[in-house]
């Protein structure tokens, strides 16, 4: 073990005799209590993320239910999910918890257009090391518009949640999401109403934690009305379910 | 230790939690930190034991979690508060680090020169192992073994000479 030029036979010696001694009195407590102590442990995470779900969940709710406001009509047949609750998952199959964007890589795609409907794919990847859920439909909110080199201030999008031409919607669901494992979903929106084509630069992806994204989708609307955009549910892997 | 050892993690830890101990101890002078320093690495380390498993050497993982844990004192202090008591078997008398003369003379090296020490005599690592695992070059720690020897031998002897004609502690 020691090199050559290195000889200390004291050192040898008081090694070896502290491993004679010293090693049989180490007793170690056991894989029993390691095993306690982590079961322990992910019993504390899974309360924590639960009770963080349920204030979540059931403030607003309560705040909606409590008559915070004049409710406002969709703008659209879908369900208008412009900053509602409606991306959290209702139930967590298995205990796992939420996936939490702070913790997951995202990526957006190329712009890529079908009959006028310019869309991108937001690819979603867990960096952690334990599986977790994304449920449902994406929530974006804080749209930044841009039109003509310039911000548009207060240019409202309202999200439907379908599929587009070229991405189908696999509809609202529950993923189970491994480590390293991905999700994506896509948004889109028009270019074929008459009137100036602004562009969504970017908007903020929100579940658990928020994320800006950059968009950069080519998109316009009826005249005096909110620019109107698509988003398709959490789909398995990295193309949106196409 | 230095084996590779695969498998079940309770292999793992019957081949490795007793020689960690015994490392751990000669590095922090402390035999309930060291014992709380393994357990607290095989915490982290069963969660994870589906990809560690598939590691080259899991218990070279192991033993890297278990060193940052020990040298890292706000770790040690906050894992011994929570380890106190569920995890200290009461059976274990852990020996006075006063009565053990290596103990002694380890604490008077500087930690870096301790650690390279104790890892080449108590885990059996070479230089270039020591060094992968502190992120330094082998040829550092070299240098750290040489001077940490040296500065050992000179105080092992010392010691032997101021000890001569006492009893010995055990």
């Amino acid at each position: 073990m020691s090199e050559p030029e290195f000889v200390t036979p004291e050192v040898d010696a008081a090694f070896a005799a502290f491993r004679r001694e010293i090693l049989p009195r180490v007793r170690p407590a056991g894989l029993d209590p390691v095993r306690r102590t982590v079961r322990r442990r992910r019993n504390v995470r899974v309360a924590g993320i639960a009770l963080l779900a349920v204030v979540a969940i059931g403030v607003p709710a309560a705040a909606l239910r409590g008559g915070g406001g004049p409710v406002r009509p969709a703008a659209s047949p879908s369900p208008a999910v412009s900053g509602t609750l409606s991306g959290l998952p209702s139930t967590a199959p298995g205990a796992l918890p939420t996936c939490n964007l702070s913790f997951m890589d995202v990526e957006t795609g190329q712009v890529q257009a079908n009959a006028s409907q310019p869309f991108v794919i937001v690819k979603l990847t867990n960096a952690t090391d334990e599986p977790c859920l994304l449920a449902g439909y994406p929530q974006l909110k804080d749209f930044h518009v841009r039109r003509d080199g310039h911000d548009v201030p207060n240019a409202e999008v309202v999200v439907q949640h379908g599929s587009l031409y070229a991405v189908p919607d696999p509809g609202a669901g529950t993923l189970r999401i491994p480590p390293a494992g991905t999700a994506s979903f896509a948004v889109g929106t028009g270019t074929a109403y008459t009137g100036p084509v602004s562009t969504i630069a970017t908007a903020t992806l929100t579940f658990h934690g928020d994320k800006r994204i950059t968009l950069n989708l080519p998109a316009n609307g009826p005249a005096g009305q909110p620019i109107p955009a698509t988003v398709t549910a959490y789909a398995r892997g990295s193309d949106a379910g196409r | 230790m230095s084996e590779t050892v695969t498998g079940d993690i309770s292999e793992l830890y019957a081949a490795a939690a007793g020689e960690l101990t015994l490392q751990l101890y000669a590095y922090t002078g402390d035999f309930a930190a060291a014992q709380d320093a393994v357990q607290e690495a095989f915490c982290r380390a069963l969660p994870r034991w589906e990809r560690i498993s598939r590691y080259d050497d899991p218990a070279a993982w192991v033993r890297r979690v278990a060193w940052n844990v020990a040298t890292s004192r706000w770790r040690r202090l906050r894992t011994a508060a929570a380890h106190l008591v569920v995890q200290r078997p009461a059976t274990v008398a852990g020996p006075e680090p006063d009565h053990v003369a290596l103990v002694a003379a380890l604490r008077r090296l500087p930690a870096n020169h301790r650690r390279a020490v104790v890892l080449h005599y108590l885990a059996g690592l070479t230089a270039e192992e020591i060094g992968a695992q502190d992120g330094v070059a082998p040829a550092t720690v070299r240098v750290w073994l040489h001077r940490g020897r040296t500065a050992m031998a000179a105080l092992l002897i010392d010691g032997a000479d101021t000890d001569e004609g006492s009893a010995h502690h055990v």
